[in-house]
């Protein structure tokens, strides 16, 4: 499989304990800022039809899905909380300097 | 020892009941008995997607799989005619019985059918199983019209649908205004103005106590006040409430008043049987009054806790009501208890199409409505849990964070 960075946000777009929706082609990635580290997941709930984006960040590294108050482990992608079933999809992320990449 | 765990009802509730006995380490048998021919499934999407026809109406809370994967026995179609607590098994309509040392209760309820003259017409519908929303969904067409007998969140949702799909609508509403029963007046008045904006005719105030069967089989609602008959539907929805089953636990002398009267755990009047979801009547510890709710999340939540609990991992549920409605374009969710008489604090704009609505008690929020504004409501339900003391003008300015809304 051929990797592929792409630099998708900088990083004064994230603001600590914040999300950010951001499009990539045709894929929609949520990034996330937590403790000074950037992480990337799938932007779209596995359960319904909900942008994480729109999500609180709760205990710590936990995305609570705006909709149904599902929540997925941001680090790893596992669901975390009902109803959530199946785990986020999860990207490497580099930041170097200003710019943050992940990649696909 | 328990060795035998059965949940009569196949919905949301039951459902969780029976996973989360086996997430807790359950390891005796456990089944599951639903009344419909369905795997237990999601009921929301009924009066969203389904009626608008842009997704699946169906919706498996878990698939097949995954109860074989768990070890549940479900069985579909089995209705559970009594309960024989001195002999712990229950029987089913087609004589078949089961033997539990722990039961579940999780029977949910009917849709309201009040009888009136031509209530039982064809084309007069209710709301609450997949069929019924498929029945529904049959006979929205362009240009009908639509008379939705009830201004509830189902006779809304219902509205919306139908308006989206190319149809007219009428709404009549028993009291003053719409979703009396869990909004305030604020919110109520949004409502009626979008609805009316969209052209959806609400009357309030009336209902219907008699249709008739016109040409083409239209129906011909009369209301019950004054005005003159509805304009000729296609199908009339009656959305007036829910009706708990609880007639197996009044028969086997249970505790019910306004649904089976549980303890914090789900803990019915006899120790060996529980309830969840819609037909459970429970306490919660920051508020006197008893509840009864009818929602996805309670269904849901609260089925977790009690098959944990039955499971052997007593569980106190104690979480704060949450609901959603989603209407045209518009996510409506509320979080903790409206009550009159209490401080209003309105953020954002609803001209606009995103606000929320706020009720404070001795400065801290006690209950929230917001229309897309998920976020916001999400941080007023970490505060309401935290009993956080707010600065009222800040919650009421959207330019100034709600991260920042704290006195602490």
């Amino acid at each position: 499989m051929t990797e592929q960075w792409r630099q998708v946000a900088t990083l004064n777009e994230i603001g600590e304990g914040e999300t950010l929706r951001v499009e990539v082609d045709a894929n929609a990635i949520c990034l996330y800022h937590i403790a000074g580290t950037i992480y990337a997941t799938d932007d779209l709930c596995t359960h319904g039809q909900a942008s994480l984006a729109d999500g609180l960040i709760i205990d710590d590294a936990l995305i609570e899905c705006p909709l149904h108050e599902g929540a997925f482990d941001i680090r790893s992608g596992a669901p975390a909380r009902a109803p959530c079933k199946n785990a986020l999809t999860c990207y490497r992320v580099r930041v170097q300097g200003e710019n943050v990449s992940v990649e696909l | 020892m328990t060795t035998s765990i059965v949940v009569v009802g196949g919905g949301q509730a039951g459902a969780w009941i029976a996973r989360s006995a086996r997430d807790a380490g359950f390891e005796g048998t456990v089944t599951l008995l639903g009344d419909e021919a369905h795997l237990p499934y999601e009921r929301p999407p009924l009066s969203k997607a389904g009626l608008l026809g842009v997704g699946l109406s169906y919706s498996p809370v878990f698939e097949k799989e995954e109860y074989e994967k768990l070890g549940i026995r479900f069985e579909s179609k089995k209705r559970v005619i009594a309960i024989e607590r001195s002999a712990r098994r229950v029987i089913c309509a087609d004589g078949t019985h089961y033997p539990y040392d722990r039961l579940a209760l999780a029977t949910g309820g009917q849709a309201r059918r009040p009888i009136f003259p031509g209530s039982e017409l064809p084309g007069v519908l209710t709301l609450r199983t997949v069929e019924d929303a498929a029945a529904i969904a049959a006979r929205m067409r362009p240009g009908g019209h639509a008379v939705i007998v009830g201004g509830g969140w189902i006779g809304l949702e219902v509205a919306a649908a139908a308006l989206q799909r190319g149809m007219s609508v009428t709404v009549l509403e028993g009291a003053e205004r719409l979703c009396a029963r869990s909004l305030p007046p604020f919110m109520s008045d949004f409502l009626l103005r979008v609805h009316s904006s969209r052209g959806v005719r609400v009357l309030t105030q009336t209902s219907t106590g008699r249709i008739r069967a016109g040409e083409g089989g239209k129906l011909i609602a009369t209301p019950l006040t004054g005005e003159s008959d509805v304009e000729p539907a296609d199908f009339v929805v009656l959305g007036v409430g829910l009706v708990p089953d609880v007639e197996l636990a009044v028969q086997s002398g249970l505790h019910v008043d306004n649904g089976i009267v549980v303890d914090e755990t789900g803990m019915s009047s006899d120790p060996s049987i529980f309830a969840a979801g819609d037909v459970a009547n429970f306490p919660l510890s920051w508020q006197s009054a008893r509840l009864r709710l009818e929602s996805w999340a309670n269904a849901q939540n609260q089925g977790i806790a009690v098959g944990r609990t039955m499971a052997g991992e007593p569980v106190r549920y104690d979480e704060l009501p949450w609901f959603w409605s989603d209407q045209y374009d518009m996510n409506i969710q509320m979080v903790g208890l409206f009550a009159p008489g209490r401080l209003e604090i309105l953020r954002g704009d609803p001209a606009k199409g995103s606000f929320s609505l706020f009720q404070l008690e001795e400065g801290r929020i006690v209950a929230a409505a917001s229309v897309n504004a998920a976020r916001d409501l999400k941080r007023a339900r970490q505060m309401i849990k935290s009993a956080t003391v707010v600065d009222a003008s800040a919650l009421a300015n959207s330019t100034i964070s709600i991260d920042r809304v704290s006195l602490a």
